[in-house]
C-alpha cells in the first residue's frame, strides 16, 4: 500500500550539495535532481510535512554553517541569514547543524536543529530566529563531554509523537538524553550501555551513541546502534539490552526501523572500530524480525565486494507498506529496496561522498 | 573594502562597498551586516571572531597577522575579505 498517493521523496545530503530523488510509480524508477546548494556540505535533510519544504543542515568550510528551505522539492533554496547560533559570553560557536526536526502537528512553527559543539536549538517561527535550549548548554556535566571521531554533535533528534514535551536526543560521545518536560530539564538514559573506551565501563554518560530509531507506532521501543555494541529499550529508553547477538560485527553507525513492524529493524555493521570497512569486505544490510534476538543478511543485489562506509544518517526507511530502505555510502553510491530489504537496486552510482539519506512520502 | 564572490550574492552583486568609521574589524563586520544581513555569520563566527579560513587583509596585511578582530581600520584603508586556499 502506497502512504505516498503524490510520490516519495528521497533527499540525498553529500559532501558537496543535495540531491532529490522523487518517485512517483510505487518506488521503481526514480527522478534525480542536484546538485543543490553547490558546493556545501549537507549534514542533514527532513521533509516537513506540515509545510511541504524541505529543511536542509548545510555547512561551507569557508564560511560556516546554516540552514536553507526549498518549497518546491529542491528547485529553489532560501539560505537562511539568521541560523543557530550560541550566545555572546557562551564561548561556543556553531560548527556544524547535524540534524533538522520539524515540530509536532500542534506546534506547526517549531523546528529543532541539533549542533556541533552539542546542542539543542528551538525555534518558534520557523526558523526566523532560534533560542538556544539552556539546559543543555548549562547542564552540570557538559565540562566533562568529549567528542567522538565526528566531534562533539547532538546528532538525533526523536519527538514523542504522543506528547511534544517528550524527546530523545544521542550526542557522541555523551550518550542518550531525554526530556519531558519540553527541554526544561534532561536525564541521561545510559543504563547497562558499554562504553569500553572509558576506564569506567558502564557509566551514567560518556557513551558513544551512534544513532537511535523508533517506529512512530511504538516509540516506547528504541533501537541503538552504538560505537560499543547494538541495543534496544522497552521503556522508552530506561534500560537497555544488547542485542548484537549473531552480528558479523557490534559496529556501526546507522539504524532504522520497519515503518510497519516495530520488532522488525535494520543495521549497517562495520568492521570496528577503526577500520570501518564492511566485515570481510561484503557490505549487507542486517535485519531482524524479532527485536534483536538475531539477524539475518539483506544483500541481495548489493556488490559482492565493497570497501565503503555508511554514516550514521546514511540509511533510513520510509512509511511505505512494504516498507523501503535506502542508504547511502561514503563513495557515493545510492542503493534503495522497495521490500523491507530482500532486494536492492542501484539508483545512483557517482554521487558525492554521502552524508545523509531522509526519506517523506508526499 | 573588496568582496569576493561568494559574498557578493549578499551584496547583490557590488564587487566594493564603502564603509564610514568602522573602527575596527569588528565594527566593519557590524556595519556590512547591517546593510547586508547574513554577510556577517560568514566572516566571523558566533562569539565574533573571524572564521578559520576567512582571511580579512587590511591594505596588504593580513589582520591575523596584526591585532585580528580589533585591528584598526583608518580613512583610505582598503580592505579586502577572502577565502582562504585551503587544501591543494
Amino acid at each position: 500500500m502506497a502512504r505516498g498517493k503524490g510520490g516519495v521523496c528521497l533527499m540525498v545530503g553529500t559532501r558537496k550539495g543535495a540531491f532529490v530523488f522523487t518517485s512517483k510509480d510505487g518506488r521503481r524508477q526514480w527522478k534525480a535532481s542536484g546538485p543543490h546548494l553547490k558546493g556545501n556540505e549537507i549534514h542533514h535533510m527532513a521533509y516537513d510535512r506540515r509545510t511541504g519544504k524541505i529543511l536542509a543542515a548545510i555547512s561551507s568550510g569557508h564560511w560556516g554553517p546554516t540552514i536553507a528551505e526549498s518549497g518546491d522539492l529542491g528547485g529553489d533554496w532560501k539560505v537562511s541569514k539568521t541560523p543557530p547560533k550560541f550566545p555572546k559570553g557562551s564561548g561556543l560557536s556553531v560548527a556544524r547543524v547535524w540534524q533538522m526536526a520539524p515540530g509536532s502537528e500542534d506546534e506547526p512553527d517549531v523546528l529543532y536543529a541539533g549542533v556541533e559543539p552539542a546542542c539543542l536549538f528551538r525555534s518558534e517561527d520557523y526558523g526566523k530566529s532560534w533560542n538556544v535550549n539552556d539546559a543543555l548548554l548549562n547542564h552540570k556535566t557538559r565540562k566533562k563531554w568529549t567528542p567522538g571521531g565526528g566531534g562533539l554533535n547532538l546528532h538525533t533528534i526523536l519527538l514523542d509523537p504522543r506528547d511534544p514535551r517528550k524527546m530523545h536526543i544521542a550526542i557522541s560521545a555523551v550518550g542518550t538524553m531525554y526530556t519531558k518536560d519540553g527541554g526544561a530539564s534532561w536525564k541521561f538514559q545510559n543504563k547497562d550501555v558499554l562504553a569500553d573506551f572509558s576506564p569506567v565501563k558502564y557509566p551514567v554518560y560518556g557513551q558513544c551513541t551512534h544513532k537511535l530509531a523508533t517506529n512512530p507506532s511504538d516509540p516506547d521501543v528504541i533501537f541503538q546502534q552504538n560505537h560499543c555494541g547494538v541495543y534496544r529499550s522497552d521503556d522508552s529508553g530506561e534500560n537497555w539490552v544488547d542485542i548484537r547477538n549473531n552480528l558479523p560485527s557490534r559496529f556501526g553507525f546507522p539504524v532504522a526501523v520497519d515503518a510497519n513492524e516495530s520488532k522488525r529493524a535494520y543495521v549497517a555493521p562495520m568492521e570496528g572500530d577503526f577500520s570501518r570497512i564492511p566485515p570481510g569486505g561484503h557490505f549487507a544490510v542486517w535485519g531482524t524480525d524479532n527485536a534483536g534476538k538475531e539477524w539475518f543478511a539483506l544483500d541481495s543485489g548489493l556488490p559482492d565486494k565493497s570497501y565503503f562506509l555508511v554514516l550514521r544518517d546514511g540509511m533510513v526507511t520510509d512509511q511505505e507498506d512494504p516498507c523501503g530502505i535506502y542508504f547511502g555510502t561514503s563513495t557515493g553510491q545510492l542503493y534503495a529496496s522497495r521490500d523491507r530489504g530482500e532486494h536492492w537496486a542501484n539508483v545512483a552510482d557517482t554521487l558525492p561522498p554521502v552524508l545523509s539519506v531522509s526519506v517523506s512520502a508526499l | 573594502m573588496c568582496l569576493t564572490g561568494q559574498l557578493r550574492d549578499l551584496t547583490n552583486g557590488a564587487r566594493e562597498v564603502e564603509l564610514h568609521s568602522p573602527g575596527d574589524i569588528t565594527g566593519l563586520v557590524g556595519e556590512l551586516e547591517s546593510s547586508f544581513p547574513g554577510i556577517g555569520r560568514k566572516i566571523v563566527d558566533d562569539q565574533g571572531k573571524i572564521r578559520s579560513y576567512v582571511n580579512v587583509f587590511v591594505n596588504t596585511e593580513n589582520s591575523r597577522d596584526l591585532n585580528s578582530e580589533k585591528t584598526k581600520i583608518r580613512d583610505g584603508d582598503v580592505i579586502h575579505i577572502l577565502p582562504s586556499v585551503a587544501g591543494g
